[in-house]
């Protein structure tokens, strides 16, 4: 992958989960996956979109203890899937 | 060693799913293959398909709909006229039946567990009989783990497998007769994203690459995948009912011991750690 550059991941992130969102328009970054009708399976996808478009691997990356997918906000997947791209680019060497 | 063969694998989610590894060697090894999926996790199949040669169809089937085990036959039957091999790779339970809730799991959750990881064996089994028998016989191979043990964190998804063991020995026992084997491949622990709902699964995979004679890596499911492709093959024309362990060796072996104890040596064996994943769950939620 080419440098990372965040703007332009947090930004596919944020489009990708308006594309799964029922309604776009709850999409906030407070808003809960729960909230959003959302869950596991909706980040995993996230991860695979994000891989196809950076052309980086996410899935089967080591990830810190933290709250179940439903409880995570909006901002806390923005967050934490920019951060497995990074790594995944800095493991590349890209 | 399967060129020319038809078969169907169900399971697929991520590029970390057993079911894909399978889906990867049977095409390698010559198969022609198509996938199912159904509901929220069809969009995720059909993204994971596109790694695959072709890239295979995808088929609809949720196993708790009776209808799906129709209309899948009648398409399969249309499109290929027979089928001589299935993947079940299909679990579930409800996390309330999970991560030591054991004792007060609702009966409706086990229940659940049960048909959807276990029931589903023989209603896949039975809805393929036809196709099966248009190319004089087939394999079932169905995904387990070692329901010998009680394992922390995995609670009514053990008692689902113990059922799954005892559903592959009545289904090789009843489709004999059709010339269609049924086995099972007990594995170790594998790091796929359903794997991730059970708790405690690092700690597991840890001990596995510890306690496993030939070591154990959780992150390649392909070890798994190419005994799959033996028992869909004709290679293993003579066994079913069986339970294959592809797991390192680990289910010979007493638990808690590691390499170390056999040498005396009270450090434990330098074994490259797998990397864990993205923690994440379900097959099916």
């Amino acid at each position: 992958m080419a440098e990372f550059d965040r703007e332009r991941v947090e930004a596919k992130i944020l489009e990708t989960i308006k594309e799964f969102a029922a309604d776009p328009s709850a999409v906030t970054l407070d808003a809960t996956l729960e909230d959003l009708d959302m869950g596991s399976l909706d980040v995993v996808e996230i991860a695979q979109v994000l891989e196809d478009e950076f052309d980086v691997e996410i899935l089967g990356q080591e990830r810190e203890d933290g709250p179940p997918p439903q409880a995570m906000t909006v901002g806390d997947v923005i967050e934490d899937l920019a951060k497995h791209v990074e790594r995944a680019g800095v493991l590349a060497g890209g | 060693m399967l060129a020319g063969k038809k078969i169907l694998i169900t399971g697929v989610l991520t590029r970390n799913s057993i079911g894909f590894a399978v889906a990867k060697q049977a095409q390698q090894y010559g198969a022609e293959i198509v996938l199912t999926s159904f509901g929220r996790a069809r969009s995720l199949t059909e993204r994971t398909a596109r790694r695959l040669d072709g890239p295979p169809d995808v088929l609809e089937l949720d196993v708790t709909q009776e209808s799906d085990f129709d209309a899948l036959a009648s398409e399969l039957t249309s499109r290929w006229g027979g089928v001589d091999g299935v993947l079940h790779a299909i679990a579930y339970a409800p996390p309330d039946a999970l991560n030591a809730r054991f004792l007060e799991a609702p009966t409706d959750s086990a229940l659940s567990a049960f048909e959807i990881s276990a029931v589903s064996l023989k209603s896949l089994g039975v809805a393929l009989i036809p196709l099966f028998e248009a190319r004089g016989g087939g394999s079932i191979v169905g995904l387990d783990f070692d329901a010998s043990h009680a394992w922390p964190g995995y609670d009514w998804m053990g008692v689902a497998k113990a059922g799954l063991e005892s559903v592959n020995r009545y289904l090789a026992f009843h489709l004999g007769r059709y010339r269609v084997r049924s086995n099972l491949i007990a594995s170790g622990v594998i790091r796929s994203e359903a794997a991730r709902a059970i708790p405690g699964f690092d700690l597991g995979a840890k001990a596995w690459a510890q306690h496993a004679p030939l070591g154990w890596d959780a992150s390649d499911p392909y070890p798994i995948a190419d005994a799959a492709c033996f028992l869909l093959s004709d290679a293993a024309r003579a066994i079913t009912g069986e339970i294959l362990h592809v797991d390192g060796g680990h289910h010979a072996v007493a638990n808690g011991l590691g390499l170390g104890a056999a040498d005396g040596a009270s450090s434990e064996p330098s074994r490259e750690e797998p990397t864990a994943s993205l923690s994440l769950s379900g097959d099916r939620d």
